[in-house]
């Protein structure tokens, strides 16, 4: 019963956040995310369906439609990177350059993973999949987040809101996972408790940070194409360097 | 065991990074604006004409100081000197770790809107600033522990840091005189808005 309690406060929710979207006018600003949002509605919905009537069945979709939630969920970093970081073209490109490196020794690390005899069983290469997908996404998602936090990047309250609920559902995913599979079905009591309570926190941070437009602060500077970025750099250089002379002078003196 | 610590440690790091995206506070000024080029041209300002000058650090860690003191003055009177001048060392140190802190805002909120931006430049800036900071916590640590005239043991290890600096820096030393500096807020020099 409390399953089913979870389940319907989880429609209401995403329901509401939909709705409130809706309200608001913001569903065009952040399209992605609310793709993701609908998706998650429809999913829950329709898995409601099939748990009520095919019971058998519902193991199989359940997995199908987590897994797309999972690759719909890219979406939020989509977000970032179209919200947070598209007006500020060095950090931008910093964080491509250094998601694409995250991504690339990740993706060839999972081509070589399923050799590993324990993820030869349908079930437990599903888990590992899953697993590392999250990986993937948390890894970019703590990169961008660096980016973000070393150029004193300035977020709206929507923006916080998203990264914050779908970070903090990231992150426990991918914990428990971790551990469930380390674990075995022992840790299935607590998995069933920490899942629903995290997600159901996601989903009112995700209700309250966007129940109205916070736009993102706008930079009082433009995108800098034709001016030179090596002379900039290399002032910064000197003027390090010099400091630095001085700092030897002193601890000479 | 081992498979779980990668994922168990991505996620803390996850957890802790959203933590500290929480608690950042907004800034109160525009971003991006004439203001932080002010408080770079200051910082810069600062740390020439008020804080590194040769004379003032000579004057704050003047061993002669406190050869005159304990050769002049009561036991109680050394104390209170050793006391004191710590006290204005270790204060020194701390606004010049200011100042750069300053400083590196100032080139990061520059470099994140430069389209051309070099990944390996930021990189090497990024070792070069925090090694400096490094340095003066280091130095605040010496000061705090051994007292103010513990300073010239640092000579060695700051001087190959220097060396190694040097290799990165490709222009000049003199950028801290005032000719210089006159071309840190022109148009010209990659800092005001296009």
């Amino acid at each position: 019963m409390m399953n089913l309690i979870i389940w319907w406060s989880g429609i209401l929710l995403e329901s509401l956040v939909l709705y409130r979207g809706f309200r608001a006018k913001i569903l065009s600003k952040y399209q992605f995310f609310y793709v993701y949002i609908a998706s998650l509605l429809l999913a829950d919905s329709s898995l409601y369906f099939i748990y009520t009537l095919n019971r058998a069945s519902y193991e199989k979709w359940n997995w199908a439609a987590g897994f797309l939630n999972l690759v719909l969920g890219c979406g939020i970093l989509l977000e970032i990177f179209k919200h947070v970081l598209a007006p500020y073209a060095g950090a931008e490109r910093f964080a491509r350059i250094a998601g694409l490196a995250a991504f690339g020794a990740i993706f060839c690390f999972a081509i070589f993973h399923p050799v590993v005899p324990d993820v030869a069983k349908v079930g437990a290469r599903n888990a590992a999949l899953e697993k590392d997908f999250l990986t993937v996404q948390a890894i970019l998602l703590f990169g961008i987040l660096g980016v973000v936090s070393y150029y004193g990047i300035e977020m709206g309250r929507n923006l916080r809101g998203m990264i914050c609920g779908y970070g903090l559902c990231l992150a426990t995913s991918l914990m428990t996972l971790a551990l469930r599979s380390y674990i075995g079905p022992v840790f299935n009591t607590a998995w069933a408790v920490i899942q629903p309570i995290v997600y159901m926190t996601s989903l009112f941070v995700w209700l309250i940070a966007l129940w109205s437009y916070h736009p993102n602060p706008v930079p009082d500077a433009g995108i800098r194409l034709e001016e030179d970025y090596e002379a900039f750099a290399a002032r910064t250089r000197d003027m390090v360097g010099a400091m630095r002379t001085q700092l030897v002078k002193v601890a000479r003196s | 065991m081992i498979q779980l610590i990668p994922f168990m440690f991505v996620g803390v790091l996850l957890v802790f990074s959203l933590f500290f995206l929480m608690r950042r506070k907004p800034r109160a000024r525009a971003e991006g604006g004439t203001e932080v080029l002010v408080e770079a041209r200051q910082a810069l300002n600062v740390l020439q004409a008020g804080l590194l000058p040769q004379e003032l650090v000579g004057r704050i860690f003047a061993k002669e100081d406190l050869d005159y003191v304990l050769s002049e003055a009561l036991p109680s009177v050394h104390k209170l000197f050793l006391e004191e001048r710590k006290k204005t060392a270790l204060s020194w140190v701390d606004q010049v770790r200011h100042q750069i802190l300053s400083l590196r805002r100032f080139h990061l909120g520059s470099a994140r809107f430069y389209a051309r931006l070099s990944m390996r430049t930021e990189m090497e800036l990024a070792l070069a600033f925090a090694a400096l900071l490094f340095e003066c916590r280091l130095l605040q640590a010496l000061l705090y522990v051994k007292g103010p005239y513990a300073a010239p043991g640092m000579v060695g290890s700051t001087a190959a840091a220097a060396a190694r600096l040097c290799k990165i820096s490709e222009a000049s030393l003199d950028f801290l005189n005032p000719s210089h500096l006159n071309t840190l807020g022109s148009p010209s020099a990659g800092q005001a808005r296009p």
